[in-house]
């Protein structure tokens, strides 16, 4: 069989950088195609009661308050879906992505909950009677144990840090009272028997059934799989800035390949709690899979414990994850860093280099001084390897600077940033303050939004 | 201002439940 003719260097190079960089992105309507089954799914449970010749009605104001009670239970199932990292869900959107909707759908659950109560009560002043602790039949007070779990739920995510509970202890309890709440929501939806008899209380079983499989799959199943995908710590190299990579190797596999730009989250293959695990940017190049590294910076919790791993201490990568692609027609790249936010740019410039990829990059990197750039000496021999400039902005300039001070903020990214940016890829990571300042400038030089990748790390 | 999709998607699921629940209400009481 005759062979295809072989591309041209350029062509090859080119391939392999988008390989790296990243696969086409998954088109918009992707992700409307998946919201509208989704949303479909939520309200599938009504259509089966109006579908089932439902018993008389009680009014409009009672009627709604059912509608949005069942509205709620599928919403609160399909909450434990979200993050659970599962293909229907973690494919099309990402898994950060996945994540970020789940906190803000919470916010839509509380609001369908709290018009349910309020109109349960509106609907028939009586039913007020349904809070009396001591009175109230078990149907009522498994719903208000249910909106006590939701209620203790939020305010453990809000106030975690302030509370200073460890991640890990969050998550367990974050997933421990979710798996409540929807107990005792179908537990009340049963008592109440009014809609969910038939088919529509097959549905929302089912749903509550997905929901419980989903953490299941998280928290049983996936660890199992990984632990036979280990990774052993080869080495562990302290980074200029107070940060260390841990560099590793895949033990007995060849690695999963990754995008740069994602993220994986890691655990210790021997740590006893399962709940255990960090997320992290994969800061090597995305072509060399069978090798990643993570770099990781001091902050606390798991953060603080990574410098004192040794070589030869397995762990297990739950990833890759992320749904930044770069795009594979970006002219160019601009990366605005902050810190240890570095890691994915790092990530895209090595993977770059190993591609031989030929378009330029722009860095802007903020650092509290010029001892502590991360990556400093190694982003002065990647610049001579491929077109990249790199702009670094010292908090704490030593005498004699003369690049840019301070923080990175609009004026600075105005006085560095090309003037035509229609065709770049813009990729920000760094704190909370650095990524609104990027996130405003890169607003008003009239950048698409859709080209803008933002990332804010998170210390956990 | 970057492009969070989350918002739309949320909006519109947000939406959907609103409209959902209320054609089942007025579909029961009539």
């Amino acid at each position: 069989m005759a062979r295809a003719p072989a591309a041209p260097a350029s062509d090859r190079a080119d391939a392999l950088a988008r390989r790296l960089l990243g696969a086409a992105p998954l088109r918009a309507s992707v992700k409307g195609v998946w919201v509208a089954v989704y949303g479909l799914v939520v309200v599938l449970p009504l259509g089966a009661v109006l579908a089932d010749a439902p018993p008389p009605g009680r009014g409009i104001v009672l009627e709604l308050a059912s509608a949005l009670g069942i509205v709620g239970l599928s919403l609160l199932a399909l909450q434990l879906v979200l993050p659970a990292r599962v293909g229907p869900v973690a494919r099309p959107l990402g898994a950060d992505v996945a994540v970020r909707l789940h906190r803000h759908l919470a916010d839509v659950l509380v609001a369908v909950i709290a018009a349910h109560v309020v109109l349960v009560v509106i609907g028939d002043p009586s039913n007020l009677g349904l809070f009396d602790p001591l009175g109230a039949p078990w149907r009522a007070r498994a719903a208000v144990a249910s909106c006590v779990a939701l209620a203790a739920l939020i305010a453990s995510s809000v106030l975690r840090r302030r509370i200073r509970l460890a991640y890990a202890r969050w998550r367990g309890l974050h997933v421990g009272l979710g798996v409540g709440a929807l107990a005792l929501s179908v537990a009340h939806a049963v008592g109440v028997d009014r809609y969910l008899a038939s088919a529509a209380g097959l549905l929302v079983a089912a749903l509550a059934a997905v929901g419980l499989l989903a953490v299941l799959e998280l928290r049983v199943l996936r660890p199992r799989r990984l632990a036979g995908r280990p990774y052993l710590v080869e080495r562990v190299v302290p980074e200029r800035g107070g940060a260390v990579t841990l560099a590793l190797r895949a033990e007995g596999h060849r690695g999963r390949p990754f995008r740069a730009g994602q993220f994986a989250w890691l655990k210790l293959a021997d740590a006893p709690r399962a709940l255990a695990e960090h997320p992290f940017s994969y800061s090597s190049s995305a072509g060399r899979p069978e090798r990643p590294s993570f770099t990781i910076k001091a902050y606390g919790g798991f953060t603080r414990r990574a410098p004192e791993l040794r070589p030869g201490t397995r762990v297990l990568l739950d990833g890759p994850h992320g749904s930044y692609s770069a795009r594979p027609h970006a002219e160019r790249f601009v990366l605005i860093a902050g810190g240890i936010g570095i890691t994915p740019s790092i990530s895209l410039l090595r993977s770059a280099a190993d591609a031989g990829d030929c378009r330029p990059f722009l860095l802007v990197y903020g650092s509290l001084c010029w001892e502590q750039v991360t990556f400093r000496e190694e982003l002065e021999r990647l610049s001579e390897r491929i077109d990249l400039r790199v702009v670094h902005v010292l908090t704490e300039p030593p005498p004699g600077w003369e690049g840019e001070a301070g923080f990175i903020d609009a004026a600075l990214l105005e006085r560095h940033l090309p003037p035509n940016l229609s065709g770049a890829d813009v990729f920000v990571c760094g704190s909370p303050p650095m990524l609104a300042a990027a996130l405003a400038a890169l607003e008003r030089l009239g950048v698409a939004p859709e080209h803008v990748h933002a990332e804010q790390f998170v210390t956990v | 201002m970057h492009h969070d999709e989350t918002r739309w998607m949320t909006a519109a699921i947000e939406l959907w439940c609103l409209l959902a629940a209320l054609a089942f209400a007025a579909l029961q009481s009539t």
